[in-house]
């Protein structure tokens, strides 16, 4: 009997083995994208301490220019990638707010928001644009979006300057105070999306263990109802986070009543966190990719480390800690290791990038109906500048960006012009996004 | 006594401090700037001319506070102010906004969530039950160091999901439902087997014409033993009988001959351990055979046919854990209400209503069986937010007026700060009969519990976060460097810091003993390292040291490891760890774009670590702080980045001699920790630590000066470290609502 190991079953998963399984769990009108359109997908990836920018930025700009090291994994895609130099983030600047400039980098990353000095009482950052769109439109899908790293949060200890550890390891945030906590672990990821929901083995049909379920809920519903009348503001904010899980899940049952059972669950599951981290990225990034293509969801955040991050990079010859090695201070030696951790991470999105593009939709590839949006919050991290951001967009969000360029703008130009210009094409239409100015121009070509 | 690093100046503190100190200092060094029509940096400070106006915008003084400290303001082209006058503004910053967090704001704050820790621990102590939750729920945030500051634990989607699923996985397994006599039999007739890739149906049976599965999936109550059964037949050709397989989600479990033909089939049956969930189970033909041209017809295609396929089971007997052997043992005819009423009031630490139980048995038929009964309600009890939140108020009344918690919540702030888990039935007992809330009978309890075998979980879940103990897991010393590190070193490590905080714990032995312990925790491998002959086996034990540096946290393996880098020792991170986590002091961070260490090569040959950090101190802008961390990380760079004893250092002989700010000096780890264990300092931080972990939330100026009146009533008598935790508890703050003013 052939076994198969973790990685050959995953890399199945997307391409043939499980496609009649996947087929049949999608609601039918998924089968025929090209029947409706492809669904828009939004995927943001975030690396910690900035990048070595000299290795990043191409020298010239528009359609004809050379990848620079970092990039240069991205050969293969260079026509499917666009380069957006001159991005900043005014809101993780110091403020008056004094150092701390790593947890205000990854708080900012995806709100725009200058989060509040704090390790404890009036945590606050803002609304994340992955979360903007999940909540305008995340009730098309299964699941209203998908948060997942490699680094868990932290266990303990200070972690930046005085900010809560929150701050440093949260991208995504679903209100101002409540971040969306992401999942490590594939094999949680796996049962979390393939999974349906019998795990612990209750004996029950598909049908009576959703009459229980939603009873359940009722119950629990009446029970923080009676409490929260009780509740001072502060309190009742953590209630109401409780309850929007809950409705959550109730509306993901009444959603599932009009899918059609899975035939056949899926294969063989990861079997945890694996030790090498290079792996456990791209089982990550598999399962991402595989719930983009099935419409599981349209929203997914990544991230490679928690912001500050100093993870030892051993087995590229950078052992020292990358946040060590970011504080470089012009040294030669570390700046080519950091080039090395900033090039390996890059891999692992060109990786991405090709597995979406092989996934074929339509008349085109889930990465033509993407938009992937890849970056720091950081600059140098040496200098701990938020403007000149390490930003590339891969994807060509349903046929309404032309990649393959390098497009300069002028410095400090948002980064929240580029989500603005994300959302737009989400059909999430908002006025403003956090310190936005405008749109981002230039997407079209 | 000797006061470590505090301020020179404390004598005023509050308004007087503020305008006798702050705001002369602020017109002559800073208004030149931030001032006037123009303020550099949009900053205006000549606007505070109170105290009342300057806590209103923390932010600012806290930037102010880091300028400061830094030296970086006033700027170099401008008179300096006199250290004094520095730390006077420096001294009232802190004093009037905490180190990090301005005073709770108005408002009563009752609701904490669970950890995923305290989930799992409650679980277990309330079911028997063994749910990882620390493994399958997402990690908590973390503020003021700690895990379970209750500002910070906010409530994702994903962990109300994750609740759901492990009440439903814990209750499957707290109540087991089953007749080992009759076991629960699953059959699939062929009609309702998926036969893939090839076959049919034919006269009712799951005709396979080549190799293929015919499989259906079963949903198995739990882990153990099944007996999988088909009734099948083969149509035979070639030289070999048809052979069928048993595969349990695609692994092959069995195999037989079929040799019975259509006409009476047979049945097969093995018997399998297989792991509980929705599980794909199939018979397959293994073995096809196929000679179109073979000269007798009936043999030229081999074939297997499936009338059905069934699961039977489990057949072991059930393991029932410990709430199901109490409460649901036949003998007792219990009443569901019964057995419900007392479980609630213990998921949810305080009594429910006869309403709530009500409820909660609405949520099965009345004629189900008790366990069906019980386990329904178990479900919601587990989902409620009851159960998932420290609640520390009555939910009938809400949070109390005067700001005090009820009975009920000291009850669950006390197990939850010792234990990290409910409280037992004594500590309800008592808090419904009214009297945990007298303070002999807290002290008592608080004794107790921490001679209880659960307090173990605050050795862990105090020290390992207060030391940061859990970086250890992700520490990865370089392999060329440190190719002794490995996992039983690693692990023994940790537990020797949990075992010392442990003991002085549980032993009642003085506080300052964290740091000048004479004895080692070691087992053979963690020994080793140290070089300590004699010690055998894995298990640890306490070896006392007649001289040398080892003894304490400071020469701890574990805490000599997360202060370092990968690749070489850093007396920076050393010194600061010692000034955040043993003196409360901690240092700004340096300040982006500053040089940082020459560590080429070639500068890690030419000069001793020392040299070269030296040479970095002479920057100005990294020499002010710098001179008080790195003199501290110096003492112990005869350890090196994973704990091991060195001479030299690249070839450098190690110079461990260092001097305090206050202008003592000392020589070498042994030495510095007596120097710190002198002062006052090292306890006063624990004291903080252990009060911010027992309140879930930062302190506020009416909580140090709480902690103040602690320490002082011990007098020159070095607190035991069990007596700190007692005092803490004995705190009025203990009692109230976050946010309830004291």
């Amino acid at each position: 009997m052939r076994r198969l190991s973790r990685r050959t079953v995953l890399s199945g998963i997307g391409a043939g083995i499980a496609l009649p399984w996947l087929e049949s769990m999608a609601p039918a009108r998924l089968l025929s994208p090209s029947a409706v359109g492809s669904p828009r997908r939004m995927l943001f990836l975030y690396v910690p301490n900035g990048a070595h920018m000299a290795l990043w930025t191409p020298a010239s700009e528009g359609s004809d220019f050379a990848l620079p090291p970092t990039l240069e994994p991205l050969a293969p895609l260079r026509s499917e990638v666009l380069v957006l130099s001159g991005l900043a983030h005014d809101g993780a600047q110091a403020h008056g707010d004094g150092p701390g400039d790593h947890a205000r980098a990854c708080a900012c990353f995806l709100t725009g928001a200058h989060p509040a000095k704090t390790d404890g009482a009036g945590l606050r950052a803002g609304i994340s644009v992955d979360q903007a769109a999940a909540a305008a439109i995340g009730n098309k899908t299964r699941f209203r979006s998908l948060e997942v790293g490699c680094e868990g949060g932290a266990q303990s200890g200070p972690c930046d300057s005085g900010y809560a550890c929150a701050y440093s390891t949260n991208l995504s945030w679903r209100t101002p105070q409540t971040p969306a906590a992401k999942e490590v672990d594939p094999r949680l990821v796996f049962e979390r999306l393939f999974g349906d929901g019998d795990e612990a083995g209750l004996g029950e049909s598909r049908e009576e263990r959703a009459r229980r379920r939603t009873s359940l809920l009722d119950f629990a519903l009446e029970d923080a109802a009676r409490l929260r009348g009780k509740l001072g503001a502060d309190d009742r904010r953590k209630l109401d986070e409780y309850l929007h899980g809950i409705r959550e899940i109730e509306r993901r049952i009444e959603r599932a009543e009009g899918e059609t059972a899975a035939s056949k669950p899926p294969p063989a599951r990861p079997a945890g966190i694996p030790p090498d981290y290079g792996e456990h990225a791209r089982l990550l990034l598999d399962l991402v990719a595989i719930a983009l293509q099935a419409d599981l969801t349209r929203i997914a955040t990544f991230s490679f480390a928690n912001e500050g991050s100093n993870r030892s990079y051993a087995q590229i010859g950078a052992p020292e800690g990358h946040h060590d090695l970011s504080h470089h201070g012009g040294d030669t030696e570390k700046l080519a290791k950091l080039g090395a951790i900033n090039r390996f991470h890059v891999e692992h999105l060109a990786q991405l990038l090709a597995r979406l593009a092989g996934m074929k939709e339509g008349e085109g590839s889930v990465l033509d109906a993407s938009m992937v949006v890849y970056g720091s919050g950081i600059s140098d991290g040496n200098r701990h500048n938020h403007d000149e951001l390490p930003i590339l967009l891969a994807g060509r969000g349903g046929g309404t960006i032309a990649p393959g360029r390098h497009v300069r703008h002028p410095g400090g130009t948002p980064a929240c012009n580029l989500y603005l210009s994300l959302l737009d094409r989400m059909d999430v239409e908002l006025p403003a996004f956090g310190d936005s100015t405008g749109r981002l121009t230039g997407l079209e070509g | 006594m000797v006061q470590l690093f505090l301020p020179a100046l404390l004598l005023l503190s509050g308004e007087d401090a503020f305008s006798a100190r702050v705001a002369p200092f602020v017109a002559e060094h800073c208004a030149h700037c931030h001032g006037g029509a123009h303020p550099k940096g949009d900053l205006v400070l000549e606007r505070f001319h109170d105290e009342a106006g300057a806590l209103a915008d923390r932010g600012v003084w806290l930037a102010v506070r880091e300028k400061l400290s830094a030296g970086e303001m006033p700027p170099e082209e401008r008179p300096r102010p006199a250290q004094a006058d520095v730390e006077a503004v420096l001294a009232w910053i802190d004093g009037a906004f905490g180190r990090a967090e301005p005073a709770p704001k108005s408002g009563l704050v009752g609701l904490r969530r669970l950890t995923r820790s305290e989930y799992e621990n409650t679980v277990r102590d309330l079911l028997g039950v063994e749910y990882r939750a620390t493994e399958e729920f997402p990690a908590d945030d973390v503020g003021h160091g700690f895990d379970r500051i209750a500002d910070v634990l906010s409530t994702s989607d994903i962990q109300v999901e994750k609740a759901l699923r492990a009440a439903e996985r814990i209750a499957a397994q707290a109540i087991v439902i089953e007749d080992p006599a009759h076991p629960e039999v699953r059959r699939k007739a062929a009609a309702n087997l998926v036969g893939t890739p090839w076959s049919r149906m034919r006269d009712g049976a799951l005709l396979m014409f080549s190799n293929s599965d015919g499989e259906a999936v079963f949903s198995l109550p739990r882990d153990g033993d099944y007996v999988l059964r088909v009734r099948a037949f083969g149509e035979p050709a070639g030289p070999d009988p048809p052979r069928m397989a048993f595969k349990v989600e695609e692994r092959e479990v069995a195999r037989f001959d079929v040799l019975a033909t259509a006409l009476s089939p047979q049945v097969c049956e093995a018997r399998v351990r297989i792991r509980a969930g929705e599980r794909r189970i199939a018979a397959s033909f293994i073995n096809d055979y196929y000679k179109p041209d073979d000269p007798d017809p009936s043999n030229r295609d081999r074939n297997l046919g499936l009338e059905w396929l069934e699961v039977a089971g489990p057949v072991d007997p059930p393991v029932l854990s410990a709430f199901q052997r109490r409460e649901l043992d036949p003998k007792l005819h219990k009443s569901p209400r019964e057995i419900v009423e007392r479980l609630a009031a213990r998921a949810w630490r305080r009594p429910p209503s006869g309403e709530d139980v009500g409820r909660l048995l609405a949520l099965s038929p009345e004629g189900a069986i008790v366990e069906v009964r019980v386990r329904a309600a178990l479900m919601a009890l587990l989902v409620s937010p009851r159960f998932l939140f420290l609640v520390d108020f009555d939910p009938e009344k809400g949070t109390s007026a005067e700001g005090r918690i009820d009975d009920w919540g000291l009850a669950s702030r006390l197990s939850y700060f010792l234990w990290s888990s409910l409280p037992d039935q004594r500590l309800l007992d008592l808090a419904g009969s009214g009297r945990l809330r007298e303070k002999e009978t807290l002290l008592r309890e608080v004794q107790r519990m921490i001679d209880d075998a659960r307090a173990t979980a605050f050795a862990e879940g105090f020290a390992g976060q207060w030391l940061q103990l859990s970086r250890l897991d992700r520490s990865a010393p370089d392999p060329a460097r440190f190719p002794d590190f490995d996992e039983p070193l690693r692990a023994a490590m940790r537990a020797e810091t949990e075992m010392l905080f442990e003991s002085v714990l549980r032993e009642g032995r003085p506080a300052v003993e964290l740091l000048t312990a004479d004895y080692a925790l070691v087992n053979e491998r963690l020994a080793r390292h140290y070089g300590i002959a004699g010690v055998r086996g894995e298990k640890m034990r306490r070896v006392h040291l007649d001289d040398g540096p080892r003894g304490g946290l400071l020469a701890q393996a574990s805490i000599l490891t997360v202060t370092s880098n990968p690749t070489r020792t850093s007396p920076a991170k050393r010194g600061r760890w010692i000034l955040e986590n043993l003196l409360g002091d901690p240092p700004p961070p340096p300040p982006p774009g500053v040089g940082v260490l020459d560590d080429s090569r070639e500068a890690v040959l030419a000069a001793s670590l020392r040299e070269r950090l030296a040479r970095h101190r002479v920057d100005p802008a990294c020499g002010g702080c710098h001179a008080r961390i790195d003199a501290l990380g110096f003492a112990l760079e005869n350890f090196d980045a994973v704990g091991g004893w060195r001479e030299t250092d690249s070839g450098f002989p190690i110079d461990a001699a260092g001097t305090l700010p206050d202008g003592r000096s000392f020589s070498g780890a042994v030495e510095l920790k007596r120097e710190l264990a002198k002062g006052g300092a090292f306890v006063r931080c624990l004291s903080e630590k252990l009060a911010t972990y027992a309140l879930s939330r930062g302190l506020s100026p009416a909580d140090e000066k709480d902690l103040d009146k602690l320490l002082s009533s011990f007098g020159d008598r070095p607190p035991a470290l069990r007596d700190l935790v007692a005092g803490i508890v004995a705190m009025d703050a203990f009692r109230r609502h976050a946010g309830g003013g004291s």
